[in-house]
């Protein structure tokens, strides 16, 4: 199974009540490589990747192609995509091993060898002994396999995934990301994984397309994503991010609780974000900028300080070793590094 | 007994009396009219062989037959189609098609003679462009009509709501493994509607069987069941017959409801 390259041009949505879902973006997919659309709910991931599977269509002027053949006047029963829904889809009136079958059937495939196809699928996700079941004796977790198994058992060009784990509990959710992961390595077939969750796209895609009010905000792996974020929405929406607000007056950053010298124009009004991790906690003495400790949440593994950032801004987090301990009204340095600042 | 169960009995026991009083006494009584009057149990073999009322048996059981596949062929389209598509006007459409619920079947029959009688909408049509007068308002065709008129909005309701309820991802699951709208259709769209389908078409079919005042108003040119018993008890005073008839026309209903129950899994029950 090897994944074809996909090219979306200039795919923009608008329904029939005027409403526009999507205004048009354009993004390529490498063969074999695997994209997450990452955004909060309502932000046109979903009719995005409903636009690469042809159950939309795209405005005029849009295109989608496949392998560099225009796709998108086809439906897509003639598109060859696998799909994967947050309600498993699964049918009902069938048992496990029909629904694996199903896209064989309508191939014209003839029932033993379909049957014998579909079981070598429903052996690779583990659901060997499953095939006789029905729909309703299966867990989610099973049921979302099965539903992978019959998305991939047609060999499809390339699979799409609208939030399936979304309906899952958290310690499955993890388990089947894992196995997904594994899933589309080995296979190397192409894919489009639609999630609101961060933790899916960092794991799940080779690059993360982040979405915002139907535009896409930035396009890059998960480190760009993370540490070069291209706008405050894709900071603030992907991981935790410091936001501490001053000047800068001859290359250094001057706010209400210090200076940090930094690297950059004068600006009179300048907004510097850093991730909780890239904040360290020193003596209060001689420190570029001081703090009181609002509270401390001992997490094991780590703590995360929260740091009084004044009337009206948000408190501060740094995230640090879990020895020390700290108490509210207690006050504290805080260094970052220049090259963790980041001006948006 | 305890002092629960003692209650539980004092809830039911004005139900049982009712029950008792006009549903299994009656019944008993019907029964033992159709076998101890008359020819006894000679009269359900003399009613099997008489052609008459074989014929009556017969046609009866086509038009409900006929009218059940009709309704449901009709109104799982028209549900489809209603409970996937929103356009302005849509609630009057559904208004509209529920409209005929609100009719006795004397009213139905009525509207069938307008629309098919002797003075009919049809007739004057027919005959302005082909000089022949078409008249189907006292035929089958005619009870036909009239029973798709009461059975079509009953089971339409039924199938609309079995119909929303289904999950669209399933049919897109469909199309994404190759199939199209007809294979969609047959092998995921009909088979989720099936026990609504079942379910109201044994119910469309029992109306049907039973209906009354429609078969009243237009069965000139031909004999249904319920017409039957009703001119062999009021105008033959062929009590025995009357009875064995009415036995049999209660035994087909009862059951086409008992397949519509178990399809439903819940209490259906046959009107008009």
């Amino acid at each position: 199974m090897t994944g074809i390259a996909i090219t979306v041009e200039a795919c923009g949505k608008t329904f029939a009540d005027g409403t526009r879902a999507l205004s048009p973006i354009s993004f390529e997919i490498g063969a074999g490589e695997s994209i997450a659309i990452l955004g909060p709910s309502g932000c046109g991931k979903t009719t995005a990747l409903r636009i690469i599977a042809g159950l939309e269509g795209p405005d005029p002027g849009g295109r989608v192609l496949f392998d560099g053949a225009d796709v998108t006047p086809l439906p897509i029963e003639r598109r060859n995509v696998g799909m994967v829904f947050q309600s498993y889809a699964l049918f009902p009136n069938m048992s496990v091993i029909e629904n694996v079958a199903y896209g064989l059937r309508v191939r014209g495939v003839p029932r033993q060898p379909r049957l014998g196809q579909a079981q070598e699928v429903l052996a690779m996700m583990r659901l060997a002994e499953f095939g006789g079941r029905r729909i309703d004796q299966l867990s989610g977790g099973q049921r979302q396999r099965v539903a992978l198994a019959r998305a991939l058992a047609v060999k499809p060009r390339v699979l799409l995934l609208d939030e399936p784990l979304t309906a899952l509990d958290a310690a499955l959710r993890e388990d089947l990301r894992a196995e997904i992961d594994g899933l589309l390595r080995t296979l190397r077939i192409s894919s489009v994984y639609v999630t609101h969750d961060q933790a899916e796209a960092m794991v799940l895609g080779d690059r993360i397309i982040v979405m915002e009010r139907g535009a896409i905000a930035q396009i890059g792996t998960p480190r760009d994503i993370y540490f070069r974020p291209a706008s405050r929405f894709v900071a603030s929406f992907v991981g935790t991010m410091n936001r501490l607000e001053g000047a800068i007056r001859g290359g250094v950053f001057e706010t209400r609780a210090g200076r940090l010298p930094v690297d950059r124009a004068d600006a009179a009004e300048a907004v510097a974000f850093f991730r909780p991790e890239a904040a360290r906690l020193t003596p209060a003495d001689g420190a570029p900028l001081r703090f009181r400790v609002a509270r401390c949440h001992f997490l094991g593994a780590a703590q995360r300080v929260y740091l009084d950032a004044g009337e009206g801004a948000p408190a501060l987090i740094a995230d640090t070793d879990n020895r020390r301990t700290w108490q509210p009204g207690q006050e504290t340095g805080l260094a970052v590094s220049a090259s963790d600042l980041l001006f948006l | 007994m305890t002092q629960q169960s003692r209650f539980a009995v004092i809830l039911v026991l004005p139900l049982a009396i009712f029950v008792a009083a006009f549903f299994l006494l009656p019944m008993a009584q019907l029964a033992m009219r159709s076998l101890f009057s008359g020819d006894g149990t000679l009269t359900y073999a003399a009613i099997l062989a008489t052609p008459r009322y074989l014929a009556t048996l017969g046609a009866t059981l086509g038009v409900a037959a006929l009218t059940t596949i009709l309704t449901l062929v009709l109104a799982t389209v028209v549900a489809l189609f209603l409970a996937r598509t929103r356009f302005p006007g849509r609630g009057f459409v559904i208004a509209l098609l529920t409209f005929p619920l609100a009719f006795p079947g004397v009213v139905v029959g009525f509207l069938v003679i307008l629309l098919a009688g002797r003075q009919g909408l049809v007739g004057t049509v027919s005959q302005a462009v082909t000089g022949e007068k078409i008249v189907f308002a006292y035929s089958a065709a005619g009870l036909l009509v009239g029973y798709l008129y009461f059975s079509i909005p009953r089971v339409l309701l039924t199938v609309m709501a079995a119909a929303e309820k289904l999950d669209p991802a399933l049919e897109e699951a469909a199309r994404s493994l190759g199939a199209g709208p007809w294979r969609v259709l047959a092998h995921i769209v009909l088979p989720a509607l099936g026990p609504a389908l079942t379910a109201s078409g044994a119910l469309c079919f029992a109306t049907a069987m039973g209906a009354f005042g429609t078969a009243f108003t237009l069965a000139t040119n031909i004999d249904v069941l319920p017409m039957l018993i009703y001119t062999e008890f009021t105008l033959n005073a062929n009590v025995a017959v009357a009875s064995a008839l009415s036995i049999l026309l209660g035994a087909i209903t009862w059951l086409a409801l008992t397949i519509a129950r178990s399809a439903s899994g819940s209490g259906v029950a046959a009107a008009g």
